[in-house]
């Protein structure tokens, strides 16, 4: 996908710079200007530093790109031993000479002026440097430094300016942090003379949660993603999110897949859901929930498929456990490698830590199918609308994936609202609802499919029981008040039985009467066949009779004409008689 | 003037200065020509001046910490001072490189003898 970006963005005439830090290429759409400075602000302590030094470690090791590291605040040693933890290791790329770092000492209020002067001596250095290791990245941290140890701002703006154009026509591509200030983006407000492209960093605390931000504020001549994108420094390096892509490109797959249980797929078209979709099962507390996801989970392993459990208020155990009440058992799946549990509390660490670990396991253990139980208690820790973005930010990492993402959510109360809390139902592919339906005294489950995108779907309420061979739907029955549930739908269902068997009983008399009147009718035909037969008989009796009659008259005659030709014969007698 | 030159004597200061220049620039010659005539006014024999074009040798920029061109670093006496510019203002230079503080009773004189020199 980077690929056509790029393409697109050297069409446009712009080249860019790969950085190779998560996400962040992705919101450059390619990456920093090539051959340009780009400026790099923020306040103290939002990880300008870092993110400036990822830009040359990454270049280095996955582009091949040497850079310069020109630090005014932190010595060689200092910054080595800062990213260290990163897993960046300088001392070992300065040795292959991919890294060069040299350290800008500032003197605060020791330097004397007097006449003109210039800043060669930086331009030197810096030309040092590149041609030294053959740079093609430069980082200049902070050189708004500068100010505090001269005092003439005249002859430093013109020098600024000066090395801005020097850098440009070096074809280097250079990161300049500065820090922000006075409602101003830098202090000094250099980004007058950084036009090209401007980050904006952001760190602050919200409800007891530090959250990093990153903004691309400006950057002339190519879109680029507009909003702020939180960033977290990771064991390995900055991961700034969205982690996926910004654009709604995703393929939609027709396979479909089963809930795992088949009642349910049958209400969705019989089928189950598409691959690759987003679920969202809303409902209160104790109706069913997680007991659905359970089933998901079981119908992927027993696909053969790998799965994916992020719980936030069980752990693994206790959704074992839980889970083998109702006849499911997780064990074997975990056992076999198929079933990877993720169980956190949400309040352990901020939104961005999840979403990266999310994003991570995502990557490393490549789930088909993905539970999030529930999604809501990320409001913990953050607003709706940061929730909202990051489940966006989610959806949008499953997606991508083609994996399946069932996203449980828990209503408060029992309200009846059609409305998820954390906001995110317009997001999802299909979004199944399940209630407590209170009638007679009782209390029993419902469940139905609110929405369900590209297919036919049910659209009845459903009782929904929890058993001990798992959930059952059974068919509704709608009386007069509405869905029957429970003891009601019992009582409905011993009245049909009744009738079926009233209706049984008179179908059988019917048979009954219609096999005597049949008897009645077979034995009056026999009857008379009977009758007919003794006719016939004395009928066929009387005709034999005149047939042997007439045959005895012919012999006789035959016999008598015989006699009479033999006395023809003896006196030649006449003819015929 | 004679005063100075006794005392400067009497106390036997060494002044190591070296002045780091970039190239033969308007700028460069100006701090060159400036450094000289104030040595030879002020400190007379008791100095030595090492130019160094970072033009030429990338590594001493490098090595010393040079931002700007001129600069003059006082090496000797100990504590380094840096004065950055064409040296157009001698008073300011012998104030930085710490001239007056050398003379013991005498300094408020020295200053305002440098201060008419600076200023003529």
């Amino acid at each position: 996908m980077a690929r056509p970006q790029r393409k697109a963005a050297e069409k446009r005439g712009i080249a860019k710079c790969r950085t190779g830090i998560t996400g962040l290429d992705q919101i450059m759409e390619g990456g920093l200007p090539k051959g340009r400075p780009t400026l790099l602000c923020g306040g103290a302590g939002c990880g300008k530093t870092i993110l400036a030094m990822e830009f040359l470690v990454r270049g280095a090791r996955e582009f091949n790109e040497a850079g310069v590291f020109m630090a005014f605040e932190e010595t060689g040693k200092e910054l080595g031993e800062n990213v260290a933890s990163l897993g960046f290791d300088l001392p070992s790329l300065i040795s292959h000479k991919k890294l060069f770092v040299d350290h800008v000492r500032v003197e605060r209020s020791e330097i004397e002026e007097t006449g003109e002067y210039d800043l060669e001596g930086l331009f030197i250095r810096l030309e040092a440097a590149i041609r030294r290791v053959g740079a093609k990245r430069v980082v200049l941290d902070t050189i708004e430094s500068l100010f505090s140890s001269f005092s003439n701002t005249n002859i430093l703006r013109a020098e600024l300016r000066r090395l801005f154009q020097w850098l440009k026509s070096k074809g280097v591509t250079v990161v300049i942090t500065a820090e922000t200030g006075d409602g101003k983006l830098t202090r000094q407000g250099i980004e007058e003379y950084v036009a090209d492209c401007v980050i904006l960093l952001d760190h602050r605390v919200e409800e007891q949660n530090s959250i990093r931000h990153l903004r691309v504020v400006k950057y002339r001549g190519t879109t680029h993603g507009t909003s702020e994108y939180p960033f977290l420094i990771g064991v390995s390096g900055i991961s700034v999110l969205p982690l996926s892509s910004l654009k709604l490109d995703h393929e939609a797959s027709t396979q479909r897949i089963s809930s795992g249980i088949p009642q349910l797929d049958a209400m969705l078209g019989g089928k189950g859901f598409y691959r690759g979709t987003s679920i969202l099962i809303t409902g209160a507390a104790g109706t069913g929930k997680s007991s659905m996801a359970a089933h998901f989970v079981q119908a992927a392993c027993q696909r053969g498929e790998r799965a994916l459990y992020m719980a936030s208020e069980q752990s693994r155990s206790e959704v074992i456990r839980n889970m083998r009440s109702i006849g499911i058992d997780l064990e074997p799946w975990v056992e076999q490698g198929l079933l990877q549990f993720y169980a956190n509390r949400p309040g352990s660490f901020g939104l961005e830590k999840h979403l990266v670990t999310i994003h991570d396991l995502a990557t490393a253990f490549n789930p088909r199918v993905v539970v999030i139980d529930p999604v809501t208690n990320f409001l913990a820790v953050g607003n709706d609308l940061e929730v909202k973005s990051m489940v966006t930010r989610l959806i949008d990492v499953f997606k991508s994936r083609h994996t399946t993402a069932m996203f449980t959510s828990l209503t408060a109360g029992d309200s009846t609202a059609e409305s998820s809390e954390v906001g995110v139902s317009s997001l999802m592919d299909a979004w199944l609802l399940l209630r407590n339906l209170e009638s007679n005294g009782e209390r029993n489950r419902g469940l139905y499919v609110l929405k369900a995108r590209g297919m036919a779907h049910s659209n009845q309420i459903r009782e929904f029981l929890l058993t001990d061979r798992g959930v059952r739907l059974v068919d509704a029955y709608i009386g007069p008040s509405g869905l029957l549930t429970g003891s009601a739908r019992i009582a409905q269902d011993i009245r049909e039985q009744a009738q079926a068997a009233a209706r049984k009983q008179q179908l059988a008399r019917k048979n009954l009467e219609l096999k005597q009147k049949r008897q009645t009718l077979e034995s009056q035909i026999a009857k008379m066949r009977a009758d007919f037969e003794m006719e016939e008989n004395s009928v066929l009796r009387d005709v034999e009779d005149l047939e042997l009659a007439e045959k005895d008259a012919t012999l006789v005659r035959t016999a008598m004409g015989r006699s009479r030709q033999a006395e023809l014969a003896r006196s030649h007698g006449n003819g015929r008689a | 003037m004679k005063k100075t030159r006794r005392l400067a004597r009497k106390e036997r200061l060494r002044w190591e200065l070296r002045l780091y220049i970039a190239d033969s620039s308007p700028r460069s010659k100006l701090a060159v020509g400036n450094l000289r005539r104030l040595c030879e006014q002020h400190l007379k024999t008791q100095y030595r001046i090492t130019i160094v074009d970072i033009v030429r040798q990338p590594s001493m920029a490098c090595a010393h910490n040079i931002l700007a061109t001129p600069t003059l670093v006082r090496v000797l006496p100990p504590k380094d001072t840096t004065v950055v510019g064409t040296l157009a203002d001698t008073r300011k230079v012998l104030q930085a490189l710490g001239v007056q503080v050398e003379g013991e009773k005498g300094a408020a004189a020295l200053e305002l003898g440098f201060a008419h020199i600076g200023h003529a």
